[in-house]
């Protein structure tokens, strides 16, 4: 059996003892008030005819006697008996035997009632002819001495009289001549009312003896308690069946009772593991295993319920260069070290909490005066620059960064202070602010930054090549060298993707000094092409770029005069000079000059007066209307005619179909380049003809 | 010996009064003793409305019929004097034989009597519910209809509410009174005489039955409804309920056939047939003027109007 189901029928045996107690309880309740009821009524049935008895007993000595009592025991009697008839306890058939006994006990109690009205109707004459005798021998005639034998013998007749009456035994007067005798004139009308009613006494008395025999002489009172025997003879085994009854309920009960005890005691101990085993996985959970400080889930519950928190992240510099120097094991240990010295240092301050939220990334959540955070944050550094970390190998000692931040989001905000701070060498503690608002996109700036970082370390940027082609001759004359970013999955990043965001960074430079460096490595093997090479402002101001891309060109002095730059239009050429500078420079080398997106953007007609400029590259987003849009040719042939009018040849760009080639052709301009000619090529074709699609 | 004898028998004779006062008060639902008050003087619960239940009850005088007999439906002559309605709710049975065991089955019998009320159940509840009645008795007991148990219910209420308190000898048991020289000397002979051996308790009688010539046979009329008619038996023959004493100067005719035409002969009569005593003219008339002192109050519940 399953634990469902023994569970089941444990519930089922509870509800079950449950429905059979309450049953009990009706049943006995019911049984016990109905046997109560019998009892009661026979009861008082026992006493009302003891107490009718009692009356009549005394009605029979009292001369005067109030026979209402008599008149209410019979009304009682009657009624308790009907009560009696009806209880309710009778209509069980178990209790036959009882109603049969009442219903001939009934039969008897009614021929004594009508005994007791007969036994009135006698004792009444009965007492009222004794009352009379017993006034009429005092009279004057019967004391007079002369009758004294007379009054003699009436008083025995009297005294027999009154002895048959109290014996209620005829024999009293049996033989005993009842009648006086006497030959006296003036007392014969005395004697013969004394005969009347002695002969009356003597007519009366049989009868009277007999009713009162019968009432006084009946078993009622007996049978009424042999009922009474009966009926609880009978309850008995009615209560002894409630007994048993009851003892199976408690049976069952005291089972289902045991059952749910115990399961409740085995649920109570599985809750107890159970909390056991809950804590220990909710400390796993909130605990840094290693360090046995919180963890990052716990600092993430903690930061959402403080209020104002400081949040100040510390790192470790240069770890990972302790874990490859000393091993990951070492690099444990001074982990742990770190952590003791941590906690031990921030006993001092009550206010805070330490988390360790990963690898050597430490955090304090502190509620404290900024001024006070930044001294904590001093103290802390300086001191652990200062300790030497016991790291069982070797002693040595760490400097840590420590980034601190008060503004939402904590720990965003925290990390990029704390990537910033370690770009930057000559700070150790930086306090986030709200100026760090690119932060949005920089960490994926930062991600990107950190690619090309690791394309140039591994060599991963790359030159790609479009061609640029001579509309007369529909000769290939050219390649423009497009900066291209190789993914280690072996895709290939656009400049869009990270060009912009490398302009801002230290590595944009780099980038260019690759460029040139493998564009001219191309050139070598490609003697029979020109390469053009973009610069950009950002390029020319940097004067240590400037000064390799000089030297670099000296190397290769044959080589550069393949070289085109085309100058990127910015807002910063307004420095004229330094560009004029520039481009002298690198013309003495043979390489020609092309302004860039010429018809967009800055366009200034000023770079013509200012500037030597070979070629004048016009804008892909002019090019490629020229067709369906006559402003756009327009535009387009205006710069033509200014072009050919400075002796400045054009090339257009985004020349996606063979309709632009016509148009381009039709108009005279010397160069092209686009889709519809070749998308940008890993390498330069090794022939300059044109496969048109 | 003889005289201890003597004084033994005075001692058991001479027991205390066993004559109880009637209450002064009683409870009675006086609404539904004043319905019934209303249908006790009304002649509808008869068939030709000739007859009330006051027709033969006069509660003002008594509470009997000053008849011999009453005349009843179609004027039938009864069958036996009318016993007094006033005080009945202490007997321990009504009726002269006690065929009924209440008032509520006495109240049954009259109106059922062809010779009295000549009407029945259906027949009441009928005259009744066309009647202002059938408002009266919803009032009362919240019926629709009016329905015969009520009738009934109502009736023995109002009869319960007959009760005649303070008569002059019920104030002498309380000792508010004393009785004169010559009512207390019948009081004396009442009792020497044995009258009290059956006429005791509340009512004076009306709580055993006695054969009307115990001592001296008294004429048999089969005619009379006697207590044989009830049970039978052959001792009963000539058995009647004892009568009331109380308002016993107000109830002439006496007897329950109504041969006494005056309360001084019915004395006489019973000492000669059920006591074996002849009184002389001075005991009759101090057991007469004993008997006066029965008369109570008339009862109170008369003396508002019926509500119309």
């Amino acid at each position: 059996m399953s634990l469902n189901k023994i569970i089941q029928s444990t519930i089922l045996l509870g509800v079950l003892s449950i429905a059979l107690l309450f049953s009990f309880y009706v049943n006995q309740k019911q049984f016990t008030k109905n046997h109560k009821e019998f009892l009661l009524a026979s009861t008082e049935l026992q006493l009302k005819q003891t107490e009718l008895s009692n009356n009549i007993l005394q009605s029979s000595l009292k001369a005067y006697f109030n026979q209402d009592l008599i008149a209410q025991n019979v009304i009682q009697l009657r009624s308790t008996l009907q009560k009696l008839e009806n209880a309710k306890i009778l209509k069980n058939k178990n209790y036959l035997l009882v109603k049969q006994e009442l219903s001939s006990l009934k039969e008897q109690i009614n021929q004594e009632l009508q005994n007791v009205e007969v036994y009135a109707m006698f004792n009444a004459g009965i007492k009222n002819s004794m009352l009379f005798l017993t006034r009429y021998i005092k009279k004057d005639k019967f004391k007079k001495d002369e009758n004294q034998n007379l009054y003699l013998q009436a008083l025995l007749i009297l005294q027999r009289i009154q002895d048959t009456k109290n014996t209620l035994d005829m024999d009293n007067i049996e033989g005993l001549n009842l009648k006086l005798k006497t030959n006296k004139q003036n007392i014969q009308k005395t004697v013969h009312a004394f005969n009347a009613h002695t002969n009356f006494l003597k007519r009366q008395l049989p009868k009277f003896i007999d009713t009162t025999k019968s009432i006084t002489k009946n078993d009622i009172s007996q049978n009424i308690s042999t009922l009474n025997a009966l009926f609880s003879k009978l309850a008995l085994n009615d209560f002894k069946d409630f007994d048993t009854f009851a003892l199976l309920v408690l049976i069952i009960f005291s089972i289902s009772f045991t059952l749910l005890a115990t399961f409740f005691y085995k649920y109570v101990n599985a809750h107890a593991k159970l909390v056991s085993a809950k804590s220990s996985l909710e400390n796993s959970l909130i605990h840094d295993e290693l360090t046995g400080l919180q963890n990052r889930k716990s600092f993430e519950i903690e930061i959402a319920k403080s209020q104002k928190p400081f949040v100040l992240l510390i790192n470790i510099i240069g770890f990972k260069n302790i874990n490859d120097i000393y091993g990951n094991n070492s690099g444990n240990i001074l982990l742990k070290e770190f952590s003791l010295f941590l906690k031990e240092h921030m006993k001092k301050q009550p206010k805070s909490k330490l988390y360790r939220l990963g690898s050597d990334e430490f955090a304090i959540i502190c509620s404290l005066e900024q001024t006070e955070v930044l001294s904590v944050a001093s103290t802390l550094t300086q001191q652990i620059s200062r300790h030497n970390f016991d790291i069982s190998v070797a002693n040595i000692n760490i400097q840590v960064n420590i980034a601190i931040n008060n503004i939402k989001p904590y720990l965003e905000n925290a990390d990029l202070a704390l990537k910033l701070l370690k770009k930057d060498y000559s700070k150790s503690i930086l306090f986030f602010e709200k100026d760090f608002e690119i932060k949005k996109n920089i960490t994926q700036a930062l991600k990107t930054i950190d690619i090309i970082k690791r394309a140039i370390e591994e060599n991963r940027i790359v030159p790609y090549f479009q061609p640029i082609v001579n509309l007369q001759t529909m000769k290939i004359e050219k390649y423009e060298a497009l900066i291209r970013l190789k993914c280690l999955d072996g895709t290939i990043m656009q400049p869009y993707q990270f060009l912009e965001l490398a302009k801002k960074s230290s590595y944009y430079n780099k980038l260019t000094k690759i460029m040139i460096q493998k564009t001219l490595e191309i050139a070598k093997t490609y003697p029979q092409y020109r390469f053009s090479i973009n610069i950009s402002m950002q390029d020319i101001n940097n004067n240590t770029l400037m000064e390799d891309i000089f030297e670099t060109f000296d190397k290769n002095a044959r080589i550069s005069s393949q070289v085109d730059i085309e100058l990127l239009e910015s807002e910063d050429m307004h420095d004229k000079a330094k560009i004029v500078k520039f481009i002298k420079r690198v013309r003495s080398y043979g390489i020609r000059i092309s302004i860039d997106d010429f018809g967009t953007g800055y366009s200034n007609f000023s770079y013509f007066s200012d500037f030597e400029i070979d070629y004048l590259k016009i804008d892909g987003s002019i090019t490629k209307e020229i067709a369906s849009h006559p402003r756009k040719m327009h535009i387009f042939k205006s710069i033509f005619e200014f072009s050919k009018g400075m002796n400045i040849d054009n090339i257009a760009e985004f020349v996606e179909n063979k309709e632009i080639l016509k148009h381009l052709q039709n108009i005279g301009v010397k160069y092209g380049q686009g889709y519809y000619f070749s998308k940008p090529l890993p390498t330069p074709l090794s022939s300059d003809e044109i496969i048109l699609h | 010996m003889t005289k201890y004898f003597l004084v033994f028998l005075s001692s058991i004779l001479l027991a205390s009064e066993p004559i109880t006062p009637i209450p002064k008060t009683v409870y009675v639902d006086m609404k539904k003793a004043k319905l019934g008050q209303e249908l006790f003087f009304d002649t509808i619960l008869s068939r030709d409305d000739s007859t009330a239940c006051f027709s033969c009850h006069n509660v003002y005088e008594g509470g009997a019929d000053s008849r011999k007999v009453s005349l009843g439906f179609h004027g039938k002559k009864g069958n036996i004097q009318s016993p007094t309605v006033l005080n009945a709710r202490y007997n321990f049975r009504q009726f002269w034989n006690g065929r009924a065991a209440n008032l509520l089955e006495q109240a049954d019998g009259p109106l059922n009597n062809p010779a009295e009320h000549n009407m029945n159940k259906k027949d009441i509840e009928k005259k009744l519910n066309n009647s202002p009645y059938k408002k009266k008795f919803k009032k009362v007991y919240g019926t629709s209809k009016v329905k015969y148990k009520d009738v009934l219910d109502s009736i023995v209420a109002f009869e319960k509410a007959l009760i005649t308190p303070n008569a002059k000898f019920d104030k002498y048991l309380r000792g508010e009174a004393t009785l004169s020289k010559n009512e207390r000397q019948g009081y004396i002979l009442f009792k020497q005489y044995g009258c009290m051996s059956c006429h005791n308790g509340i009512n004076l009688g009306g709580n055993s039955y006695q054969k009307m010539g115990t001592f001296l046979e008294y004429k048999n009329d089969k005619e009379y409804p006697d207590r044989n008619k009830v049970s039978h038996h052959k001792h009963d023959i000539n058995v009647y309920k004892v009568p009331t004493l109380r308002n016993i100067s107000k109830t002439a005719p006496y007897f329950h056939d109504g041969s006494a035409k005056t309360l001084r002969e019915s004395i006489d009569t019973m000492a000669k047939h059920n006591l074996g005593i002849y009184l002389t003219q001075e005991e009759l008339q101090s057991i007469e003027t004993f008997l006066y002192t029965l008369d109570g109050d008339t009862p109170s519940i008369l003396e508002t109007d019926v509500p119309q």
